[in-house]
C-alpha cells in the first residue's frame, strides 16, 4: 500500500479513530492489529511468512539470551544470539542477495570457462526486510550486552518488529527507546495529534509536489543518455539527490507524523543533511538511524574485537603510533562502508559506487586534514563565516550527488558510461530553453523552484526551533492561513490522481 | 477531548472543505463551460416551463437550436446534452428533468446509441449535475463495468482529476456566462465555419440489419415501461455508411414494436432541404446552416404533433425571446439574414454558378440562369464581416456591377435565387462560402 | 588508584588520541568540548583507556558515558 495513496489515508484515519476509542490498556493491541492489516494489504501471503519466521526466531532467542544471562550461562546466551542473528540475517541474505550471489558465481564460472550457469533466483521479500532485520539484530545484540530489556511476549515482539510506520522504510529503532512508547497506555493529546497531522501534510508536500516533479526531470534525462549529454548528466545527478532527499525525508515525515499521532515518537532519520560541512557530517545527518546502527553494532564490535586489537599492536610496533591509530580505524570504516553499499542493494555499483566512494572521500579528507588546515590558515579563510559554510555545503552536495549516481543508474558499467557521457561542456542548455523540454512545463518548474525555496526556508528555521512549535505560537488566523495554504498546495500541486501515475518511492524496494 | 478542541478541529476541516469545493467548481466548470452549462442551467428554468427536454450527445446540439425553435414556433425545448454523452445516461437525465418538469416530453436522440463510454464523456455528463441520489446512481452505472471503485472516485470528486489544471484557470473562467442563449451552440467555432462535402458518404437504405439491438436500448425501454414514461425517439439526419444506417433501422423498428414513437430523419435529407455538399461539417454533425434547417423542421413537427402552445409574446417567456436575439448576434457573422430570420425557403432552386471578376470597388458578377427562379439576391461580405444584402434583381438579370465596395478591401459575393409564392419571395440554395474578389 | 591519578592518566591518553599536547580535561568535559571527539575517536579513546588500565568496558558502559567524570568513575569501579 503506497503511503501517498487514498487507501492509506483512509486506513490511517480509521486506525487513529479505533486507537483512541479502545481502552488505554489495549491500545497496543490495536496497533498490532493495524500493523498486521497493513502488512496483509501491502504484500502477498508467502513473504509475510518469512517475517513471521523472523519474529518467532527473535522472540525465542531473546528469551534464551535473557535466561542464559540470568543463570550466568554465557554459552547458552551466546548460542542463542548466534542462532538468532544467523536466522534473521540468513533470511535477509537469501531473499535479497541470492540473486547477486548467483550472478557473481556465474561470472566466476564464465571466467573458469565452465559451461554451467546457476539460475538467478528472485524471491518475493516481505516489506521492509532490510530494515526490520537490522532492528531485530540490534535488539538481540542489546539483549546480549544487557543494555536492553527483553520482551517475553510474542505478540509484543511482533509489534516491535512489525510496527507499521517503521516497517517499510525505517527508521531503525532500538527496543529500549521504543518500548515505553509502544506498550505504555497513552492519553489522547490534542496538540500532539495536531503536530503529527501537520508533519504528515508536510511529508505529502515533499513527496507529491517536489519529489514527483524532480523524478520526471531525472527520468527524462537518464532515459535518453544519448540525447542528454554533458551538463545534463550532472544536472540530473543534482536533481536526483534532491529527489531522493524529498522522497525519503517526505516518507519519514509521513511515517513519524503518523506515529506521533499514536503517541509513539520515532527517532529522526534526517537533520538538514545539506547544511553539513563535511561528508562525514553528512552521513551523521542523512539516514541517521542506519549510520548509528552500523556504528554501534558493526564498527564498535569490529574495533573492539581481538583481531583489530592485534592489528593495532602490530601497527604500533611496525608503522608507528600514528599509523596504529589510523590503520585499524580506516580498515574498520572500510568494512562498514562496503556494508552500507551492500545494504542498499545487491550490485557492484552500490558496493563500489556508493560504499567505496564515500569511504575514500571521508578517509582522504581525514588524512589530508592537517594539510587543509595549513592551507586555510595561509589563505586567511574565515572558517566560521557563512561564505565558507556555503562552500562546504555545496562541496558536500556535489560529492554526494556523484555518489548517488551509482544508486540511480543500473549497473556499474552503465554508471561509468553515463559519467563519461557527461564529460563535455555545454552550458548553453541553461539559457536556450532546452530545460523546458524535460517533461515539465514552465509553470511546473516554477512550482518546483518555489517549493524548494520553501523547503530551504523551513530547513533553515528548523535548525533553531521546531517549525510546528513556532506555528503553535502564532495567532490562530495566521496559523490557520498557513496550514490551509499548505493543505491546498498539496491538493492542487500534488501529482496524484488519474492524470498521473503513482510516483514510486525509491527506498521502498528494501 | 475538550469541547473547544473538537469545535476548532471541525471548523478547520469545514473551512478546508469549503475552499476545496470552491476550487473544484472553478477547475471543473472551466474545462468546457458550454458542456457544464448545458447540464447545470436546467435548474434555472422555472418549474414546469419546458415543453420538452432533448437528450443526447453532439448529434443533438449540432442539430437543435432552442432559441431558433422558440422564434419559429414559440416552443421551449431544452438542450439536455453534452459532448460524448453515453446513451446509458438517458434514463438518469429523464429522472432529473422530471423532478421539476414532470409534464415535459422527453426527446431521446438515437445517433449516439453505438458510441461507447469515455472517461471525459462521464465527466461532461456528471460535472454539471447537482449532487443527488440520482447523480450517485448515474455515476455508478456509467463507471460500473469499466472502473474499480477507487478509479471511479474521480467522478464523485472531480477535483481528484482536474486539480492538475490549476495553471489553466483564468479570471474569465470564474464569471463565464454563455450570454444566455438557452443552450444554443456558441463555443464550437468549427460548427459555425466548417463546410465539408458529404455526398460520397451518404448511403441511405431502408433495410434493417440482422442481430440483437444494443443492451442499453433494451435497458432504457424496460425503464420506460416500468416508469410509464412515453419519450419520443429521434434519429437526426446524418450522412452515414450502410452498416450504421441498417443498424439504426433495426433498432428503430424494435422501438416501434415496443410501442414508442420514433421520428426518423435519416432518410429525410431532401425533405429537410439539407444540402449534402454544404450543410454538414462531418458525417455525424450538421453545421450552423444545416442546424437551422433541422431545427425549423423539427420544431414545426413537434408543435403540431404534441400541440405545444405558442409562447411568443408571452411575458413569462420573455427570456427565451431575448435568448433568440442574443443568439442571432452570435451566428450573424456566419449566416445570411434569410437563414437566421427564418424567411421562407424553396429548396428546389439549386446553387447558382457565379463568377466574379474585376477588383474591389469595381467588381463584375455574372451567372448562369437558374430554372424556376423569379429573381436573384446579391449578398456581399467584406473581410470577416457579416453578409449584407446588396440588391434584389429580376429573373432576367445575369450581370451585376458592384461599385459600392471599398477599393483595396477584399470581399466575397454570393447569389441567392428566389421564387415567388403568393407574392412573397422563397429563397433557394446558395453557396455559403461565396466567391472572393481582390 | 585515586581519582586524581585516574584523571592524570586520562589526560595523557586524551592528549595522545587527539594529538593535542595542550588539551585540558575536567569532570564535566564532554564530546562537545573537545575538537575532533566524534564517534570514531570515541571508540579509539575507549580502546586506549582499556589498554592502559587493563580493564574491559562492556557495551552498556560504552553507550552510557556522559562526560569524563562518569568515565573516571567507571574506571574506578572496574579497577
Amino acid at each position: 500500500m503506497s503511503l501517498t495513496s487514498f487507501p492509506f489515508i483512509a486506513f490511517f484515519l480509521v486506525s487513529l479513530a479505533v486507537y483512541y476509542a479502545v481502552p488505554e490498556r489495549l491500545r497496543w493491541c490495536a496497533l498490532f492489529a493495524f500493523s498486521a492489516l497493513f502488512m496483509l494489504l501491502s504484500s502477498p501471503l508467502l513473504p509475510l511468512l518469512y517475517w513471521a519466521a523472523a519474529v518467532l526466531a527473535v522472540n525465542f532467542c531473546a528469551r534464551q539470551i535473557a535466561a542464559g544471562r540470568a543463570a550466568g550461562n554465557g554459552r547458552r546466551a551466546k548460542g542463542a544470539l548466534a542462532a538468532g542473528i544467523l536466522l534473521t540475517v540468513g533470511l535477509l541474505a537469501a531473499l535479497k542477495y541470492s540473486g547477486f550471489l548467483a550472478a557473481n558465481l556465474n561470472a566466476l564460472l564464465a571466467l573458469l570457462r565452465v559451461d554451467y550457469r546457476l539460475p538467478i533466483p528472485a524471491p518475493a521479500s516481505p516489506p521492509g526486510v532490510s530494515f526490520y532485520t537490522l532492528t531485530a539484530v540490534g535488539y538481540l545484540l542489546d539483549s546480549y550486552w544487557g543494555i536492553s530489556p527483553v520482551q517475553p511476549n510474542l505478540l509484543k515482539t511482533a509489534l516491535f518488529i512489525g510496527y507499521y510506520p517503521q516497517l517499510i522504510s525505517g527508521p531503525i529503532t532500538r527496543y529500549r527507546q521504543i518500548e515505553p512508547q509502544l506498550f505504555t497506555p497513552h492519553r489522547f493529546d490534542y496538540v500532539q495529534v495536531c503536530f503529527g497531522l501537520q508533519r504528515m501534510v508536510w511529508g505529502f508536500f515533499k513527496k507529491l509536489v517536489l519529489s514527483a516533479r524532480l523524478g520526471i526531470l531525472v527520468d527524462t534525462i537518464y532515459a535518453h543518455p544519448e540525447r542528454y549529454t554533458g551538463l545534463y548528466i550532472w544536472l540530473a545527478a543534482a536533481l536526483f539527490l534532491f529527489q531522493l532527499y524529498t522522497d525519503f525525508s517526505g516518507c519519514m515525515d509521513i511515517v513519524l507524523g503518523a506515529s506521533e499521532c499514536y503517541g509513539v515518537l520515532l527517532p529522526e532519520n534526517f537533520k538538514t543533511p545539506f547544511f553539513s560541512r563535511s561528508v562525514q557530517e553528512y552521513w551523521q545527518r542523512w539516514h541517521i538511524t542506519l549510520g548509528a546502527w552500523l556504528r554501534d553494532y558493526i564498527l564498535y564490535s569490529l574495533l573492539r574485537s581481538r583481531a583489530w586489537r592485534g592489528l593495532t599492536k602490530w601497527a604500533k610496533a611496525h608503522l608507528g603510533k600514528k599509523a596504529a591509530r589510523q590503520l585499524p580505524t580506516y580498515l574498520g570504516t572500510l568494512c562498514v562502508w562496503l556494508l552500507i553499499g551492500l545494504w542498499h542493494g545487491g550490485g557492484w555499483q552500490y558496493i563500489l559506487g556508493m560504499g567505496l566512494w564515500f569511504w575514500l572521500l571521508i578517509t582522504l579528507s581525514q588524512l589530508c586534514e592537517p594539510l587543509f588546515k595549513k592551507a586555510l590558515a595561509f589563505l586567511k579563510i574565515n572558517t566560521a563565516g557563512f561564505a565558507w559554510h556555503l562552500f562546504q555545503s555545496l562541496r558536500v552536495f556535489a560529492l554526494a550527488a556523484v555518489g548517488n549516481m551509482f544508486f540511480r543508474l543500473q549497473g556499474l558499467g552503465a554508471a561509468l558510461e553515463t559519467m563519461r557521457a557527461g564529460l563535455h561542456w555545454n552550458p548553453e542548455i541553461f539559457t536556450d530553453g532546452s530545460l523546458l523540454s524535460l517533461g515539465l512545463d514552465l509553470k511546473n518548474i516554477w512550482v518546483l523552484l518555489l517549493g524548494l525555496v520553501l523547503l530551504l526556508l523551513v530547513s533553515w528555521l528548523q535548525e533553531t526551533k521546531s517549525i510546528r512549535q513556532r506555528l503553535a505560537e502564532q495567532p490562530l488566523p495566521l496559523r490557520w492561513a498557513i496550514l490551509l495554504l499548505l493543505c491546498l498546495a498539496v491538493a492542487l500541486f500534488g501529482m496524484y490522481g488519474p492524470e498521473f501515475n503513482a510516483a514510486t518511492f525509491i527506498y521502498e524496494q528494501f | 477531548m475538550r469541547k473547544l478542541y473538537l469545535v476548532r478541529a471541525l471548523a478547520f476541516l469545514l473551512l478546508l472543505l469549503l475552499l476545496l469545493g470552491c476550487l473544484q467548481y472553478a477547475l471543473t466548470r472551466s474545462i468546457d463551460q458550454q458542456n457544464y452549462n448545458w447540464l447545470a442551467n436546467i435548474y434555472k428554468e422555472p418549474a414546469g416551463s419546458l415543453d420538452a427536454v432533448y437528450i443526447g450527445a453532439s448529434n443533438v446540439y449540432s442539430t437543435w437550436l432552442p432559441p431558433v425553435a422558440f422564434d419559429r414556433c414559440g416552443i421551449t425545448v431544452y438542450n439536455y446534452t453534452n459532448s460524448s454523452q453515453p446513451f446509458e445516461s438517458a434514463r438518469f437525465l429523464i429522472l432529473e428533468a422530471q423532478k421539476r418538469h414532470p409534464d415535459a416530453l422527453c426527446i431521446i436522440g438515437l445517433n449516439n446509441l453505438y458510441d461507447g463510454i469515455s472517461d471525459l464523456g462521464i465527466h461532461y455528463s456528471t460535472n454539471g449535475f447537482r449532487p443527488s441520489v440520482n447523480k450517485f446512481h448515474m455515476i455508478r452505472r456509467l463507471t460500473g463495468s469499466l472502473y474499480t471503485p477507487l478509479e471511479s472516485m474521480q467522478y464523485f470528486v472531480p477535483f481528484l482529476r482536474f486539480h492538475s489544471r490549476w495553471a489553466d484557470i483564468s479570471p474569465r473562467d470564474l464569471v463565464f456566462s454563455d450570454g444566455d442563449v438557452k443552450g444554443g451552440n456558441v463555443e464550437i467555432k468549427y460548427f459555425f465555419s466548417t463546410i465539408q462535402d458529404m455526398t460520397s458518404s451518404y448511403s441511405y437504405t431502408m433495410e434493417a440489419a440482422e442481430g440483437e439491438s444494443p443492451g442499453v436500448l433494451l435497458e432504457l425501454l424496460d425503464f420506460c415501461d416500468r416508469e410509464q414514461i412515453r419519450p419520443l425517439f429521434v434519429a437526426s439526419p446524418q450522412p452515414r455508411e450502410w452498416d450504421y444506417v441498417t443498424s439504426l433501422n433495426r433498432d428503430m423498428e424494435l422501438i416501434r414494436q415496443r410501442g414508442y414513437d420514433v421520428l426518423d430523419m435519416m432518410g429525410s435529407i431532401e425533405e429537410l432541404g439539407l444540402d449534402l455538399r454544404q450543410d454538414f461539417y462531418n458525417s455525424s454533425h450538421t453545421n450552423i446552416h444545416g442546424a437551422i434547417k433541422v431545427t425549423e423542421y423539427l420544431a414545426a413537427w413537434l408543435a403540431e404533433r404534441y400541440g405545444f402552445s405558442d409562447k411568443r409574446g408571452d411575458a413569462a417567456y420573455a427570456d427565451w425571446q431575448q435568448a433568440f436575439e442574443n443568439y442571432v448576434e452570435d451566428i450573424a457573422p456566419y449566416t445570411l439574414d434569410l437563414e437566421y430570420l427564418g424567411l421562407a425557403r424553396d429548396f428546389s432552386l439549386p446553387v447558382p454558378a457565379l463568377a466574379v471578376s474585376g477588383a474591389p470597388g469595381a467588381a463584375q458578377l455574372s451567372w448562369e440562369p437558374v430554372p424556376g427562379a423569379a429573381g436573384y439576391c446579391v449578398y456581399r461580405k467584406t473581410g470577416d464581416g457579416p453578409w449584407q444584402a446588396l440588391a434584389s434583381l429580376g429573373p432576367e438579370a445575369l450581370l451585376y456591377e458592384d461599385e459600392s465596395g471599398a477599393p483595396g478591401e477584399g470581399c466575397t459575393y454570393t447569389l441567392v435565387p428566389f421564387s415567388l409564392s403568393s407574392g412573397e419571395p422563397c429563397y433557394g440554395n446558395f453557396d455559403y462560402t461565396g466567391v472572393p474578389v481582390g | 588508584m585515586s581519582k586524581a591519578e585516574i584523571f592524570e592518566k586520562l589526560e595523557e591518553i586524551f592528549r595522545d588520541v587527539f594529538d593535542d599536547e595542550s588539551l585540558q580535561i575536567g569532570e564535566r568535559t564532554t564530546a562537545a568540548d573537545v575538537d575532533g571527539w566524534d564517534s570514531l575517536s570515541h571508540i579509539m579513546l575507549l580502546s586506549a583507556i582499556e589498554d592502559e588500565f587493563d580493564i574491559k568496558f562492556d557495551m552498556k558502559a560504552v553507550q552510557g558515558l556522559q562526560d569524563v567524570g562518569a568515565m573516571a568513575d567507571l574506571i574506578g569501579e572496574l579497577l
